[in-house]
């Protein structure tokens, strides 16, 4: 069977036992939440140094 | 349970966060004295008039550099509608409404709190730049809400 060169091939292997979980490609949900995380951050020290410096 | 490696990755990174803001805001609101505009002194406030210390609103001083200043929010106003400060003066504002909910804000400082009809709420602020300070309403409390205003003269 052809496969296209972007699929990896997921098909367990007998007698061995795959968490199929740690197998998904989270990478790209990795950095969106750290983004993310950095995002609010950053607000959060700005905010919070804004009601510092009026004080 | 089975947790992905990335997954614990940014829960812990989520619990770091949260466990580092709310130490940073616990130790300044208990040792630096950081609260938000607080108060506990209730009254009849359809006898506000009657009621010490607002049946004489304006500024009283407390001691060397401490006032207090007493002020009245109403539908569309404040009483008195301006007073002054010496320059460097501890205020401690002790607003209270005689109607509606309304707001005492000093625009560009942390003076920002909600007036309850019934209440008096408390904040401070210290005056270290000469100047005239404006106070707005920021609580829609009707049609001439954009008209509430007084000012703090800073000399
Ligand atoms: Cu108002």
């Amino acid at each position: 069977m052809a496969q296209l060169p972007h699929q990896p091939n997921r098909r367990p292997v007998a007698n061995k036992k795959i968490n199929p979980e740690e197998n998904q490609n989270l990478k790209g949900t990795l950095v969106a939440v750290f983004t993310v995380g950095f995002i609010i951050i950053a607000m959060w020290v700005s905010v919070y140094s804004l009601f510092l410096s009026r004080v | 349970m089975h947790f992905h490696r990335y997954e614990k990755y940014w829960l812990i990174f989520g619990l770091c966060t949260l466990v580092v803001f709310l130490t940073i805001v616990g130790v300044n609101a208990f040792s630096g004295g950081h609260q938000p505009p607080t108060g506990m002194m209730t009254l009849d406030p359809t006898k506000v008039d009657q009621t010490p210390p607002f049946d004489q609103p304006g500024l009283k001083k407390v001691d060397d550099n401490t006032y207090e200043a007493n002020l009245i929010a109403m539908a569309f106003g404040y009483n008195p509608s301006k007073i002054e400060v010496p320059v460097g003066a501890k205020v401690i504002f002790n607003v209270t409404s005689k109607d509606v909910v309304h707001s005492f804000t000093i625009p560009g400082t942390n003076v920002n709190m909600m007036i309850t009809p019934g209440h008096v709420n408390t904040s401070e602020f210290s005056f270290d730049k000469p100047g005239s300070y404006l106070v707005l309403c920021n609580e829609y409390c009707g049609s001439g809400h954009h008209m509430m205003q007084m000012t703090i003269e800073v000399k």
